[in-house]
């Protein structure tokens, strides 16, 4: 297993490489002008001078090289630093000295590191910011549809083609189909327009200080979680199903049956146990879109997150910022899906990694 | 009628010996639904209206061709399914309309070794927990108890105790079909229901398990319903044989006089197929081929289940159902060409469980 572990680990990084040029030349192809949201009075030879300040006179494979450069060796200098003085976790270790706000003065270190062209800040810095919003909601709505959907796919496989499972079908049908950009502000018309239960903007300022403040925190989340929790709730309990349909039939769970196990140990230690290898390998590949974030949700209301920091950035041609994004998700799914094969390992012994 | 006491049984050399299992008027039908409303328009008769006796210590082999039932009888008897009529006895006690939940405490009493090994075993669960788990769940061992128990019954059944922390998938068919002999005989059965058990087997492997499953049957004073297309296996291992046709028994007697002289024509073709190892008898047997196919059993034809396709169809064969009736001591057959014509026309189809009691009644006097 720890071979295999290492094998593929080292087989990511050509593969992640790859990805970082894909991208890259995806932008460098797509049309876009960084400055061309700047007044039209700027006369065209300033506009070219403020191009070239963004780094964008030079050519596409030194722009590359830097930013790899800054991806791969500058930025994980800081990340280290910040968790060495600043991190709840790790601020005990010794201090680096790497770290340095681009706030505060030493523009040396900031300037080597990949700057946001909309917020000439670094990059890294804004997602620190963003990354708690998005993974409060999207991976409350993550949690919330896991302990939903698995109680439902399991009754709805058990009671096949009874009124409980084609109303679950029915709805997760639904759920699956309808665009959150739709089911989002239907539950706000609803919910907060004509009901008044709660607020349709995400306050992201809002700190949790006492009771009171942790409520209004509960009540701001419901809708955004219900929404997002609604499709991936859908998505797991057919998967949930479809798998328990495949093992209720097998041999092995007569044969459980025929040694006079209860019901409940038939189902839930024979048969749930097998059925969840599947799914919790989509579990695992569903993973990196919470730190993805849920763009058209976030949207919608108003969760100033990862999604939203994407989508403003592509808005504003914001190459690093969306670069930098795009590949942090790459990285996060060829990691989660590893996790997901060794899980995989893990479950069922019938696999093996040597 | 089925007191156990005042029957001496019908086969000499089981001397004293008792009907352990008492299967009467069995029938399973699986319903068939079509239509916009998915109403229920028919049934699939997979068994219908099948009545044996196996006495204690014996072994019935039910044999037949594909589709006619057998696996899903074994499996009624057992009650896996809930039956859809009849009536099932094991050791006196009815168990043919008792719940699943009532059922439970009685399954230590009756087993069943599965088909395909390999599908048969949690592949998620060790050797060791595979066997132990209806000691968890039925007695009240100890831990080390358990173990102590698990290792006996590999020891019994030919597995070397090394392998108690393996997963199923690491052993060879023939070790599989063991680990489910061991696991079936966990808790002490009388009773076990042996579905093909040698069918997923290579053939060396084949004559392992049987002898297995007889020295076992021996040592521990096993009642098996063995189910088999094998013939040859069957007439091996087999005390008594019953053939089933399209959901049907149309023949039930004693081995040898059943393979000396099959009297059913279904029986008597099913016979001349087992090949003959001999080349000059071979060159001279006869086989007989039957023509067409085996009717739906969802759609079974009128009068006797073979008619369609008997060599020897009569008139009344295709009117009337005939009975299972016994014809000599010990055998039953359910074919007109045995039974007095006047006789078989006044029984008429929804008597003829009643008419299998009466029998029963005469067979036991």
């Amino acid at each position: 297993m720890l071979n295999y572990t290492i094998r593929r680990l080292i087989l990511a990084v050509p593969t992640l490489l790859f990805i970082a040029l894909t991208i890259f030349l995806l932008l460098e192809l797509a049309p876009g002008d960084p400055v061309a949201h700047m007044p039209l009075t700027i006369p065209p030879e300033v506009r070219e001078l403020m191009r070239k300040a963004l780094g964008l006179g030079e050519p596409v494979h030194i722009r590359f090289w830097k930013w790899l450069v800054q991806f791969f060796w500058v930025e994980p200098q800081v990340f280290i630093d910040w968790l060495t003085t600043k991190s709840a976790i790790a601020g005990i270790l010794p201090d680096t000295q790497f770290y340095v706000s681009c706030a505060g003065g030493d523009l040396a270190t900031c300037d080597a590191r990949i700057l946001s062209w909309q917020f000439r800040s670094p990059v890294m810095d804004i997602v620190l910011q963003r990354l708690p919003q998005t993974l409060w909601v999207v991976g409350t709505a993550y949690l919330v549809a896991i302990v939903i959907a698995i109680p439902v796919g399991v009754y709805s496989a058990y009671r096949q083609y009874s009124w409980f499972d084609n109303a679950g079908t029915f709805i997760t049908m639904v759920g699956f189909s309808v665009p959150p950009f739709f089911s989002g502000v239907l539950v706000i018309v609803i919910f907060s327009v004509q009901l008044g239960w709660f607020p349709s903007i995400y306050d992201t300022t809002h700190r949790v200080t006492d009771w009171d403040s942790f409520v209004f925190q509960l009540r701001q989340m419901v809708m955004p979680v219900m929404v997002l929790a609604l499709q991936i709730t859908s998505q797991i309990s057919r998967f949930m199903r479809a798998s328990m349909l495949d093992n209720l039939n097998q041999d092995y769970v007569r044969t459980a049956r025929a040694k006079g196990m209860t019901e409940p140990t038939v189902v839930l230690v024979h048969v749930l146990r097998n059925s969840m290898i599947p799914v919790v390998t989509v579990i695992a590949l569903g993973i990196p879109s919470i730190f993805g974030g849920a763009i058209i949700t976030e949207q919608v209301f108003k969760v100033n997150g990862i999604g939203e920091m994407l989508i403003k950035a592509i808005e504003a041609n914001d190459i690093p910022t969306v670069q930098t994004l795009t590949f942090i998700f790459a990285v996060l799914i060829v990691v989660f899906n590893l996790i997901a094969d060794l899980l995989y390992g893990i479950l069922d012994p019938r696999i093996r990694y040597d | 009628m089925l007191d156990t006491a005042a029957s001496p049984a019908p086969e000499a050399s089981a001397g004293a010996a008792r009907p352990l299992v008492e299967v009467r008027g069995l029938k399973m039908y699986f319903p068939i639904h079509t239509g916009l409303l998915r109403r229920h328009t028919g049934d699939v008769k997979a068994v219908d209206d099948v009545s044996f006796d196996i006495l204690e210590g014996e072994t019935l082999g039910l044999v037949g061709e594909s589709g006619c039932g057998k696996s899903t009888c074994g499996r009624a008897v057992l009650r896996l399914y809930d039956i859809t009529a009849g009536s099932i006895r094991l050791e006196g006690r009815e168990i043919g309309q008792l719940s699943q939940e009532a059922l439970r405490p009685l399954r230590p009493r009756m087993q069943m070794v599965f088909q395909d090994p390999q599908a048969s075993l949690n592949p998620r669960m060790t050797v060791a927990s595979i066997i132990g788990e209806p000691l968890v769940e039925h007695t009240s061992m100890s831990r080390a108890e358990r173990l102590e128990r698990i290792w006996e019954l590999m020891d019994a059944v030919g597995l070397n105790r090394d392998f108690a922390n393996r997963y199923p998938h690491e052993f060879s068919g023939g070790q599989r079909q063991r680990i489910g002999i061991a696991r079936a005989l966990a808790l002490n059965p009388k009773f076990i229901v042996c579905d093909e058990p040698i069918a997923a087997l290579d053939v060396s492997i084949q004559a392992q398990v049987v002898n297995l499953l007889e020295d076992l049957q021996e040592q521990l004073g096993l009642t098996y319903l063995f189910i088999s297309h094998d013939l040859s296996m069957v007439r091996h291992i087999a005390d008594r044989v019953a053939v089933m046709y399209l959901g049907r028994i149309v023949e039930l007697a004693p081995r040898d006089d059943l393979y000396a002289e099959p009297l059913h024509p279904y029986a008597k073709a099913l016979l001349s197929a087992v090949p003959e190892p001999d080349p000059k008898i071979a060159r001279a047997a006869r086989r007989i081929i039957l023509k067409g196919d085996v009717p739906s059993p969802a759609n079974p034809p009128k009068g006797c289940n073979f008619s369609t396709r008997c060599p020897r169809v009569m008139e009344i064969c295709r009117r009337i159902d005939p009975a299972l009736t016994e014809v000599a001591p010990g055998r039953q057959v359910a074919c007109h060409l045995y039974t007095d014509a006047s006789e078989s026309a006044e029984e008429t189809a929804p008597e003829r469980g009643e008419s299998n009691d009466t029998r029963q009644q005469g067979e036991e006097e």
